[in-house]
């Protein structure tokens, strides 16, 4: 009661000097009154043990800690909000999807409290991204997308945009997140369409400076090392093993047991040829999270080091993880389509998948996927029309050129096929540990 | 971890592909897992995202000699953000002594790179040309040299409010209950004692800034200001076409707030003035808002060094700034939000609770 007679009293005297400007006056009438070539690795940053469980902290401990609150609180919706962000860190980490849903589930409680919380709903956009309900993700998006609060919604419409295939709208969306503010997250992603527009200097050097802004703003752990992955990937793609490697290996300093940064070492490795080394890392990258690329890339290893019943091992994996997929929520359709078109199985499959997800996905890779399955299905003419959609955007991934060079070779386009095989090892002639060689072979073939 | 994905696998109906593929990883699979789009989230460095900023006299029974200073950043530290400070960046208190709305005198720290789980720190306070240290010393240790005491490091955050409740609208208090959001979380804190003399005799203003390679980062003088006037806020959606106001507001200086931020604080106000027009006769709503717009912008924390403090006179940790605020801000329509202290503080420097 005491503050509100204060109160009562800062308030006549706040009226009484009414058009005063600042000053103490009221004070003292009452006593209470009232660019870059070649980026460089980012370093670990030292942090001891003891503060580290505090200064850093970890995704398991924020799990925890709302879980908790929530526990004690059913009507807690800013502790779900936190509660499924730290969820989806976990996942970022893991890439267990399984914490997207659990993530999901937790906005979804949290909007049912109080539906007009920007935050849970910037957050859930977010999420429905990252289990590919793109249309949901937007739906969700662009109702918030001009209120500050749900600027993560914004980054959201570009991503899904970019999955999508609407890369004009993704652009927009990107450069008012940049407009916003000079952040990591709106340079990757900048970096990102940059690259899938075939400018890779610029992607690199944007990604090395959402990597080093990053790192400053006091980053750690799995959300640091992303961008030292992401500088691997782009290094790895412009044929700069070495360089993608010490990315690789900064990423793994930063969050040493990192699935994503483990597999591009193994690939950097491997490109490097040194197929056990590889064959390691895609094990560790594979006990941690079996994701079908991985494990599809550790058969290829043990393919080319001619251990065929490991490799057909690991194909096995593949294919029932597809299984799964199918009663999921097709995470990994374009992955699997991509790998039954590249080990000749389930043709039929791939092409069924692959189609299905170029209805939903007119993008680089969708397109790319869609001509690679016909292609291997015989149907060289409908690939040739998607590949060329593939290629239109100027993206510089010799994967794509490979798959075109292909395409073209069975058509008996016998010229451009040794162009766009050509252009696809000039790129990066380690680019695949199995599909390189095919590359070479064809080119050899046609010579 | 791998016992309970054998059961969402099993869950998610696949139990007969389980026996078809003998293959040595099936145990670990996961239901489904992320590909490899994921950008990060956009996120702020809390390191130097200012909480709170108090200003009192220690002790019961207050020594007018003594004033102690304190700004807490690191939101949730060691749950959302980190426990440490920027190394490198400025941590300032300004004083204003002559009522311009400029400062006259800083107390600026600045923090060495983690080390051992420790960093370094200087403490100066800095008068036109003359910049002295006034303390130094590593963190989470009671440092006193010279009648200067210093302390830096993570503490139970002083700050109660139930800001689920005015998330929601302002619908503070359902059935009479309030929700303290903040009970149980921690802050970092930088907090000086100092003979009241080194920073002024009679009224002064306090606020509070974070400076990063030159560039002011946020900055702060009585609680909530930026959260209760500047949009998007809950009276007011804001919108990303119109710029981030609130990066704006931080990064403009309080000599400047009439003249830029005015508006905001009276657009806010006659929404929420106008909530009590039921009961209330409005007409002298405009003239009340105009003279409160004339006392809460500068955000500087006014304070009559020689007179006891408590908010509105300085800040003192246990203050419920938020009632005081709510009644003035509403007319006297909301008086609480049914929260109150949660903290359990030290009698001795640095007087805030111990770290949940």
């Amino acid at each position: 009661m005491a503050k509100f007679k204060l109160l009562s009293l800062f308030a006549a005297v706040a009226l009484g000097f009414v058009g005063l400007a600042y000053g103490f006056a009221y004070l003292v009438a009452s006593s209470r009154a009232a660019a870059v070539a070649e980026p460089r690795p980012l370093a670990a940053t030292n942090h001891s043990a003891a503060l580290a469980r505090t200064d850093t902290p970890a995704a398991a401990a924020q799990i925890a800690f709302w879980s908790k609150r929530v526990a004690g609180d059913a009507g807690a919706y800013i502790d779900l909000t936190y509660l499924a962000q730290a969820y989806a860190r976990k996942a970022r980490e893991t890439s267990d999807v399984g914490y997207y849903v659990r993530a999901e589930a937790a906005l979804r409680r949290a909007l049912r409290v109080n539906p007009r919380y920007v935050q849970a709903k910037a957050s859930l956009s977010t999420v429905l991204f990252s289990l590919h309900e793109f249309d949901k993700a937007l739906a969700t998006a662009r109702p918030i997308v001009d209120d500050p609060r749900g600027v993560q919604a914004l980054a959201t419409l570009g991503d899904a945009n970019l999955a999508l295939g609407q890369y004009a709208r993704a652009q927009a969306a990107y450069d008012r997140l940049v407009a916003w503010a000079a952040t990591p997250a709106g340079f990757s992603r900048l970096a990102l369409l940059a690259d899938l527009r075939g400018r890779t200097d610029e992607a690199l050097m944007l990604m090395d400076r959402a990597a080093k802004l990053a790192q400053e703003s006091g980053e750690y752990g799995e959300s640091l090392a992303w961008y030292a992955y992401q500088i691997g990937e782009l290094s790895f793609k412009a044929a700069r093993i070495d360089l993608a490697e010490s990315h690789y290996r900064a990423a793994l300093r930063l969050f040493p047991e990192y699935p994503l940064a483990l597999g591009g070492l193994a690939r950097a490795r491997a490109a490097q040829g040194d197929y056990q080394a590889a064959i390691r890392l895609y094990r560790r990258a594979t006990e941690i999270v079996p994701q079908p690329d991985l494990v599809a890339a550790l058969g290829d290893v043990y393919a080319a080091t001619g251990r065929t019943s490991e490799a057909r091992e690991q194909y096995g994996t593949v294919e029932l993880i597809g299984k799964l997929a199918r009663v999921n929520r097709q995470v990994y359709n374009r992955q699997l389509a991509t790998f039954y078109a590249d080990h000749d199985l389930r043709l039929g499959e791939a092409l069924r998948l692959a189609l299905g997800e170029l209805r939903v996905r007119k993008d680089v890779y969708g397109f790319d996927a869609a001509a690679w399955a016909l292609h291997k299905n015989g149907m060289h003419v409908r690939a040739r029309q998607l590949v060329e959609r593939a290629l239109s955007v100027g993206t510089r991934d010799p994967r794509l050129y490979y798959h075109a060079g292909m395409i073209a070779k069975a058509q008996g386009r016998t010229a451009e096929a040794r162009s766009l095989l050509s252009d696809a090892l000039r790129m990066n002639p380690h680019f695949d540990v199995l599909q390189a060689p095919l590359a070479r072979a064809a080119l050899d073939e046609l010579a | 971890m791998r016992a309970r994905r054998v059961r969402k696998l099993i869950r998610i109906e696949v139990l007969g592909l389980l026996a078809v593929a003998a293959v040595a990883t099936v145990a670990a699979i996961p239901a489904v897992s992320a590909d490899h789009l994921d950008a990060p989230s956009t996120k702020k460095d809390g390191r130097t995202d200012i909480n709170d900023v108090y200003v009192f006299h220690p002790g019961v029974s207050q020594n007018l000699n003594r004033t102690v200073l304190a700004i807490t950043v690191n939101p949730a530290a060691g749950v959302i953000s980190g426990t440490a400070f920027r190394p490198g960046a400025r941590y300032e208190l300004l004083i204003d002594t002559n009522g311009n709305a400029r400062p006259d005198i800083t107390i600026r720290t600045q923090f060495s790179a983690v080390e051992n789980g420790q960093q370094d720190y200087t403490v100066r306070r800095i008068k036109g040309d003359d910049s002295k240290v006034i303390a130094r010393g590593e963190t989470n240790e009671v440092e006193s040299e010279d009648g200067v005491k210093a302390f830096a490091g993570l503490r139970d955050d002083p700050f109660f409010f139930d800001l689920a409740a005015f998330n929601a609208g302002a619908a503070f208090c359902p059935g009479g209950v309030g929700t303290d959001f903040f009970l149980g979380l921690n802050t970092s804190v930088i907090a000086v004692e100092v003979p009241t003399s080194m920073i002024g005799s009679g009224p002064v203003g306090v606020w509070g800034r974070t400076v990063v390679s030159g560039d002011q980062i946020e900055r702060m003088g009585r609680p909530a200001i930026l959260t209760v006037f500047i949009p998007p806020n809950p009276f007011e959606a804001g919108s990303t076409a119109e710029g981030n106001l609130e990066d704006q507001f931080n990064r403009t200086t309080p000599n400047r707030d009439q003249a830029r931020w005015r508006n905001e604080v009276v657009n806010s106000l006659t929404l929420l003035y106008s909530l009590n027009d039921g009961t209330d006769d409005p007409s002298d709503d405009a003239g009340k808002i105009q003279g409160l717009a004339n006392v809460l912008l500068p955000d500087i924390l006014t304070v009559d060094l020689s007179m006891a403090t408590g908010f509105l006179n300085g800040r003192g940790l246990a203050d419920d700034v938020i009632d005081a605020e709510l009644g003035l801000i509403t007319e006297g329509l909301i008086t609480t939000d049914c929260v109150n202290n949660d903290s359990t503080f030290l009698s001795g420097f640095p007087y805030l609770g111990e770290p949940n």
